[in-house]
């Protein structure tokens, strides 16, 4: 299942809330979210539910034999088994066709590979489960002794489709303990929202236009401004998408007692490729670096090759495809340059011009994000720049951009920390302020992103045919 | 105090939030559903059936998905406001607008795989129902009206032409065939300044010049531009108007030696207003406030229609109208898009007239029945029977390809229309077939009749070959054949075909010989 649902929205989530808070036994609680994570799971994947209930229960079985054994080869087992079994069924299921392919290009041999679908979620809780497991051997948290919730952790809806990465030792005390109050349910319930409408109302619309240029069944003959602007809707798109939906995890989080951290924070004003990743799928970013560049000796010990390692891994985690790898390792050479470069100097270039490059650097390497056909990519990447014979411009784009102007504008304005700003106002005026106005102006808001985002989802199944048939 | 003020807004906030989720949830148990959206001319997704293949594979929830999205409550008003947000996403010129959407270029055939295509490739007519608009690149909104923009190539008029060339060699040249290329709104009305690459008008003059001389290509462009300032094409629809297709019908009938009915000789009836398919498409709100009317011009000979359910029965069928009475828009004419239906008029000149047509020639045909005893209508995306036996069955003097530029351009439709020729249907009509031109044969050919044929040798005492002398045997496959005449000229073995069918020889038919092998 997904949030932006009509399904999810007025019968998943209205049940789910109810028979959550119609009992204050924290063990009912927890069978309730548990029950209702694989139910959301099984939604779009009836049979891989089995694989998630069965690898978390590996998982928390080595979780309790490391703390056992402490200190000894069982330990050490422990910790091999979960990773290579996590690393295994990832590899599997994730790269295990993308493996053959390259072999059969290699050695021009022909190795059939069994096609299974990719189970949802599959590269978010197996690092979830691994950070556990980790953690754990480092002694870092204590090992989880009710199953029940363990298997609530690894499944909890909130974010096991799309993230964030929640770490066990976020969440650990409450997992056990949870304190519920309505502010932070409130709170929850307007983040919600504002990811919905981040989903639905912006990145859904990015998407058409995206799908419109670049999927263009006559790329070549797209012309420079064209593909440009394709390109910046792609980026358009898949910040709003992700950080919507981290949103909606952050925020479907509160109103169940959970608090994540955050997953984004305005990566498009970063100024150099360095700061982007502080600010872009953080907890894909720290737990790359907490759990592999650190261990492999960080910046001390061969530093540009554990560089190149994460990132190149970074690339690949996103997809089984080469043009993944080549969008990490292009973002690894940026970070390499800029700490050649060293932080002092860069700071005296004025920040205008790093944004500039910093935009520039982002929106080229989403184009390789974007084509997984490295044909179509070097068709791209020649319009870009202009190299190919086409057109600088085409009088269709004038239109199309006159006719999104205002959401243009709006997306882009949601990339700078405008609303952040709004929100601190609001919070301080009403500090001061006893004004029902205010009050129900903060209500109206969500509601208002609610409703739109309804009617746009059940806009979409509008498909008007136009033969008179049946 | 204000602690407490937060406490009571925040509650109010979940209570508010929970409550809107319940209330469209309760009205989507409560609100009557209907199973067919008028807005969409679709039917809408039932509740699916389940069973544990499609549980498994996904499909089911899937579909419950897809199930509570075309039920929801107030489907229509959420749609309305969904509008209302895309509007004010940004600046609508009043004037000019081009809408890309995957709904208007259904089929998008990369051009240069063209060479390759194969055309004996038989299209689903349930797949085509979806082919829509055809080669249209997308939409322009220009004052009100919206215009398609022609994505066709010289690569397609080629393919398109192989199709009607293959027409024109199977017909005796007795039979005239006529291609009119209808081009749409882009033609008359695109503003200058917009027009770039193919037009319809050149793709269509392309076309005739690849078209086997016999064949009569109807120009109609510049003289419906004449009347360009007239009620022609449908702002909100992507067909033309029956005045549009007047004009047409007036150069058919000059091209097919006919006389045309004047103007003033139809009787009009008003029907009132409607949006056509390019708003339901759109929803754009130029077009709503633009809108169309539907001014019939109907014709007062005397007719009968019949909708003729089985392709291979050219006269059984019910009664149908010419002018259907429940449906206010373009969809009257002749009941909308059928696969198969005759007219038999007042007149009597010995014209018989095949339309092998889509929507387009919907609102033509009225015209047509005017000056033919018979027309016979066939939608070519419909159809399942052969063009072929009727023709020869129905003694045809006329076959018209009223075809838009549109489709001429789409690979599927061009398989199509193709298709439905279908000489080897059955195989009496093939047997008494009127000759080809000799010129399909290569040289050397030597023609021959044959009489009869058999899986077993037949003797020459026998009863079937009791008056034949002469004769020769050919064994073909597991089959003996007996065949009269030599000859190198079709013409002579077609005189000697009808001398064995007065014999009483019925099924005689032309072989031709190359080197001493049958080759057809």
């Amino acid at each position: 299942m997904v949030f932006a649902s009509l399904t999810f929205l007025y019968f998943f989530l209205p049940l789910n809330l109810i028979l959550y808070y119609c009992s204050n036994n924290a063990n009912y609680r927890n069978f309730i979210l548990t029950l209702f994570s694989f139910v959301f799971y099984a939604w779009g994947e009836p049979i891989w539910v089995s694989l998630l209930i069965f690898s978390a229960t590996i998982d928390f079985c080595n979780g309790l034999l490391i703390e056992k054994y402490k200190g000894t080869l069982w330990a050490k087992f422990g910790i091999v088994f979960t990773l290579v079994f996590n690393l295994g069924i990832l590899f599997f299921f994730k790269y295990s066709g993308f493996i053959y392919d390259n072999v059969n290009a290699l050695f021009g041999t022909s190795f059939q590979f069994p096609k299974y679908s990719l189970p949802i979620g599959i590269s978010f809780y197996t690092f979830q489960t691994i950070s556990y497991v980790v953690d754990v051997y480092r002694g870092e948290v204590k090992a989880q002794r009710s199953w029940l919730k363990f298997m609530m952790f690894v499944s909890l809806y909130h974010q096991l489709v799309a993230g964030p990465i929640v770490r066990y030792s976020h969440i650990m005390n409450e997992i056990d303990t949870r304190k519920y109050r309505i502010r932070d349910i409130s709170g929850g319930i307007t983040r919600f929202c504002v990811g919905l409408f981040k989903k639905v109302a912006i990145a859904n619309i990015a998407a058409e236009l995206v799908v419109k240029y670049l999927d263009s069944p006559d790329l070549s003959s797209l012309s420079t401004g064209e593909m440009w602007f394709g390109v910046i809707m792609f980026s358009i798109q898949i910040y709003f998408d992700f950080s919507g939906y981290s949103d909606m995890a952050i925020g479907l989080g509160r109103m169940f007692g959970f608090h994540y951290h955050e997953n984004f924070n305005y990566p498009y004003i970063a100024k150099t490729a360095t700061d982007f990743w502080r600010r872009w799928h953080i907890s894909l970013g720290t737990f790359f670096r907490d759990y592999v560049y650190i261990p492999m000796g960080g910046n001390k010990k061969n530093g540009y090759l554990n560089l190149f390692i994460v990132w190149g891994l970074t690339g690949l985690w996103h997809g089984a495809n080469w043009n993944f790898v080549f969008w990490g390792l292009f973002f690894g050479i940026l970070i390499m340059m800029e700490r050649l470069i060293t932080i002092k100097r860069i700071n005296q270039v004025p920040t205008f011009l790093l944004r500039i490059y910093l935009l520039f650097a982002v929106v080229l390497g989403w184009a390789l994000f974007y084509f997984t056909d490295l044909s179509k990519l070097l068709v791209c990447f020649r319009s870009l720049f202009h190299v190919a014979d086409v057109a600088w411009w085409d009088y269709s784009l004038t239109l199309t951009i006159k006719e999104n102007i205002y959401w243009m504008i709006l997306a882009f304005v949601l990339c700078i920390p405008v609303y952040k700003y709004l929100v601190v106002k609001y919070r301080k005026v009403l500090l001061v302020k006893n004004s029902n106005t205010l009050y129900w102006s903060g209500i109206a808001f969500s509601i208002a992103l609610l409703l739109i985002s309804t009617a746009l989802m059940v806009g979409k199944s509008y498909n008007p045919f136009i033969y008179y048939r049946f | 105090m204000g602690a407490k003020r937060f406490y009571k807004t925040s509650s109010l906030h979940l209570i508010v939030f929970t409550a809107v989720l319940i209330l469209c949830a309760v009205l989507f148990f409560v609100v009557p559903k209907v199973n067919v959206s008028q807005m969409e001319n679709r039917k809408l997704t039932p509740f699916p059936v389940y069973s544990w293949q499609n549980l498994e594979n996904g499909s089911y929830l899937d579909s419950i998905d897809l199930y509570v999205a075309d039920h929801f409550p107030f489907r229509d008003r959420w749609v309305d406001v969904v509008d209302q947000y895309r509007n004010a996403g940004g600046i609508k010129d009043g004037e000019i607008a081009i809408i890309e959407s995957e709904n208007f270029s259904m089929e998008s055939t990369d051009t240069t795989k063209l060479d390759s295509v194969d055309l004996n490739i038989v299209q689903d007519s349930i797949k085509l129902d979806n082919a829509k608009l055809g080669s249209a690149k997308g939409l322009m909104i220009y004052d009100g009206m919206g215009i398609q923009i022609f994505g066709g190539s010289n690569k397609y008029s080629k393919l398109f032409a192989s199709v009607i060339n293959d027409y024109r060699s199977t017909f005796d040249s007795t039979i005239n065939i006529y291609y009119m290329g209808i081009p749409a709104h882009g033609e008359y009305f695109m503003p200058d300044d917009y027009k770039k690459g193919n037009s319809e008008s050149k793709n269509i003059a392309f076309t005739s010049t690849l078209l086997n001389a016999p064949i009569k290509s109807i120009f109609i462009s510049d003289y419906i531009k004449q009347h360009r300032d007239e009620y022609i094409f449908f702002n909100t629809d992507h067909h033309w108007t029956d005045l549009g297709s007047y004009y047409a019908y007036q150069k058919f009938c000059e091209v097919a030696a006919l006389k045309p009915t004047p103007l003033e000789n139809y009787d009009i009836e008003y029907r009132g207003r409607f949006l056509g398919s390019l708003y339901q498409l759109t929803r754009d709100q130029r077009l709503k406030e633009k809108g169309d009317s539907l001014i019939i011009h109907k014709i007062r000979n005397k007719y009968t229609m019949k909708v003729l359910d089985n392709p291979k029965n050219f006269s059984k069928g019910s009664a149908g109208q010419m002018y259907y009475k429940w449906n206010n828009s373009y969809g009257c004419y002749i009941s909308g898009d059928l696969p198969f239906e005759r007219f038999d008029s007042d007149v009597k000149n010995n014209r018989r007239l095949v339309v092998i047509k889509n929507s387009f020639g919907n609102a033509l045909v009225p015209h047509l029945v005017q000056n033919f005893e018979t027309v016979f209508v066939i939608d070519y995306r419909y159809f399942d029977g052969s063009v072929y036996d009727l023709v020869i069955n129905q003694n045809v003097t006329d076959i018209l390809f009223p075809i838009p530029a549109f489709s001429s351009n789409t690979v599927s439709h061009i398989q199509r229309i193709k298709s439905i020729l279908k000489i080897n249907d059955t195989k009496k009509s093939d047997q008494i077939a009127s000759p080809k031109l000799q010129k399909e044969y290569p040289n050397g050919a030597i023609f021959k009749v044959q009489f009869c044929s058999s899986k077993e040798h037949i003797d020459t005492s026998s009863y079937l070959l009791r008056d034949i002398s002469n004769y020769s045997e050919y064994n073909c496959h597991k089959y003996f054949i007996y065949l009269v005449g030599n000859t190198t000229k079709i013409s002579e073995a077609e005189k000697l075909r009808l001398q064995m069918v007065d014999a009483g020889y019925n099924d005689a038919l032309i072989r031709v010989f190359l080197n001493g092998k049958l080759i057809k």
